[in-house]
């Protein structure tokens, strides 16, 4: 069993909590199995640990923190990256009920990772952070966000350097070209396409023809059944045709 | 249970196809031992511990050597591959691959949530797309499939859970603070949030747009949901909504170079594009004619959709209500 919220409680807590108000508790236990909420607890508490840490070494100073990490959307991002391992690897084993369940999510981010939201995506970010206000969670949902970050860069991977993927701080190209399109489907296209634009072997206004050409590749190709030589070489082409149209 | 409609047939750009794009229409999904005839398949509910999910594989044969030997593709460059992916988290895996010629293939593929916990295991569902398709790069030729990848036939199975119509649509009280969050000003109505950067590739509507109702407004409609006053604003809306949906997806055709082949390009086992199939068929059109329609008259489609949901009668007797 474990914690969930619906999106109309969500919301609300979200705006009790903005408002100054006590914190109801709305959560709701759903009941699949054993008791899985110490163990989620303990994730989450690690996981606020982690974020202070990190935080007290980003908070002072408005462009780069006590420890040089820079504080703007890119520092931003590369935390989230370094936490996304943390939710992936704490919450991986867990029954896919509970990891498929919306509610799951939503309640890990207004309950456990609130202050992180806030921080993350601003003081006055959408319920959508949150996996609030809609039925349907979306790829802003923080927490939800994170554990795919870590999913994607581990099937991607399969060994120790997952890691280094997933912390790629890349806010535009994991949530515009992985996340939100079918790219994140294929594990191993998502990660050529993050680390040539980690690499600035791609540009940043690049990425976005790139993601275009990919999408109509799509209608004849299948990605997933791709390894990363013949990836990488479908990529080198693709790059190649942009930067010929550009000088045309 | 129920089934979705027809298949997406995408135009491809080779030659010496034939008939291997009918190679796969044998194949079918087999839901708790029930043989599905459609392969958009809705369940009701979605029970972890007993439901069971079997595709049952039939490849004809003939059609692929001869489209292969047309192609002049070597058998030895193609294989058959079965990649299932969950709606929730992205999880994709890639559960059979052999080569087309020479392996013995199974007739039947158990779709196991115990191997593929992520795929098969999520409450929302999972889609199931078999590829005939090349393993290998060839060298290019004109008219002829030469990337790993490309698959010369495809068939795509999705299994998922009944929502309301209602929830397609997936209203939302716009609170001062949603209002704010999205930079709109005091006084909105409405608002369309698209959520993904591409409507075409996601399967639910709820997946991919929120609409957003004054919160003042959305509270009163639900007070009181068949009045004639609430039944005329939500027909009204409903037409704002699918004129959003279908101005939405014309712009990503556009964008994509795919004008002039929707009827090809628009998934109908999505919800997305179920709806703009509908949309067409109710405006007497096909989905290429609708968008053209669209591009060149955007208020036809509009009075198309207010005569086919009956828009003005709704407005009349909501009048009339008001002056009695």
């Amino acid at each position: 069993m474990h914690w969930r919220l619906s999106s109309v409680n969500a919301s609300r807590l979200v705006e009790d909590v903005r408002a100054g108000r006590p914190r109801q508790d709305h959560r709701e236990l759903s009941g699949f199995g054993s008791d899985l909420r110490p163990s989620v607890d303990l994730v989450c508490s690690e996981f606020r640990e982690t974020f202070a840490g990190l935080r007290s070494v980003t908070v002072s100073g408005s462009g780069r923190g006590a420890a040089g990490i820079r504080v703007d959307d890119l520092g931003r991002d590369a935390i989230e990256g370094h936490l996304s391992c943390q939710v992936y690897e704490g919450l991986k084993d867990l029954d896919p009920r509970v990891l498929t369940d919306p509610g799951f999510w939503r309640y890990l981010a207004v309950w456990e990772m609130f202050e992180y939201v806030q921080w993350r995506d601003g003081r006055d970010c959408d319920l959508a952070s949150f996996g609030a206000g809609a039925n349907a969670l979306t790829w802003d949902c923080v927490s939800r966000r994170m554990f795919v970050r870590g999913l994607i860069a581990y099937e991607a991977r399969g060994d120790e350097s997952w890691h280094s993927l997933a912390r790629i701080a890349g806010t535009d190209v994991w949530r515009s070209h992985v996340l939100r399109v079918r790219t994140g489907e294929s594990p191993i296209l998502s990660s050529a396409l993050l680390e040539l634009w980690e690499k600035r072997e791609i540009r940043t206004r690049e990425v976005r023809d790139v993601a275009k050409r990919i999408k109509r590749l799509r209608s004849n190709v299948a990605f997933e059944i791709m390894d990363r030589s013949q990836i990488d070489s479908l990529l080198e082409r693709q790059i190649e045709a942009i930067r010929r149209e550009s000088w045309e | 249970m129920s089934g979705g409609r027809g298949e997406k047939r995408i135009i491809r750009p080779f030659a010496g196809l034939g008939d291997v794009g009918t190679c796969l229409d044998s194949t079918f999904l087999v839901v708790n031992g029930e043989p599905q005839l459609n392969s958009s398949v809705i369940l009701e509910s979605f029970d972890f511990e007993t439901d069971n999910f079997v595709l049952r594989l039939e490849i004809d044969m003939k059609s692929v050597s001869s489209a292969l030997e047309q192609m002049k593709v070597a058998e030895a460059d193609v294989e058959v591959a079965i990649v299932a992916t969950g709606r929730s988290l992205k999880a994709t895996e890639t559960i059979f691959r052999e080569p087309i010629i020479g392996a013995e293939l199974p007739g039947e593929i158990l779709l196991s949530q115990q191997t593929h916990p992520l795929v098969f295991g999520d409450l929302r569902g999972f889609t199931l797309r078999v590829y005939i398709a090349l393993c290998r790069d060839l060298e290019p030729r004109p008219l002829a499939p030469h990337i790993a990848g490309t698959w010369l036939a495809s068939r795509e199975f999705s299994v998922g859970v009944q929502t309301d119509a209602l929830s397609g649509f997936n209203p939302q009280r716009l609170t001062n603070q949603v209002r704010r969050s999205l930079n709109l000003p005091e006084g909105t109505k409405t608002y369309i949030l698209i959520t993904e950067d591409s409507l075409l590739d996601f399967h639910s509507l709820t997946d991919s747009l929120v609409f957003y109702i004054d919160a003042a407004l959305f509270d009163l409609i639900h007070a009181n949901p068949s009045s004639a006053v609430a039944e005329a604003l939500q027909i009204e809306f409903v037409i704002e909504l699918l004129l959003s949906v279908v101005t939405e997806v014309a712009h990503e055709i556009d964008a994509l170079g795919l004008t002039g082949s929707e009827d090809s390009a628009v998934n109908r086992d999505y919800e997305i594009g179920s709806l703009i199939s509908e949309v067409a068929a109710r405006l007497g059109q096909t989905p290429v004619e609708l968008f053209r329609t669209l591009r060149r008259d955007h208020s036809r489609v509009r009075a198309g959709l207010q005569a086919a949901l009956g828009a003005s009668r709704l407005n009349q007797k909501a009048i009339g209500l008001v002056e009695s």
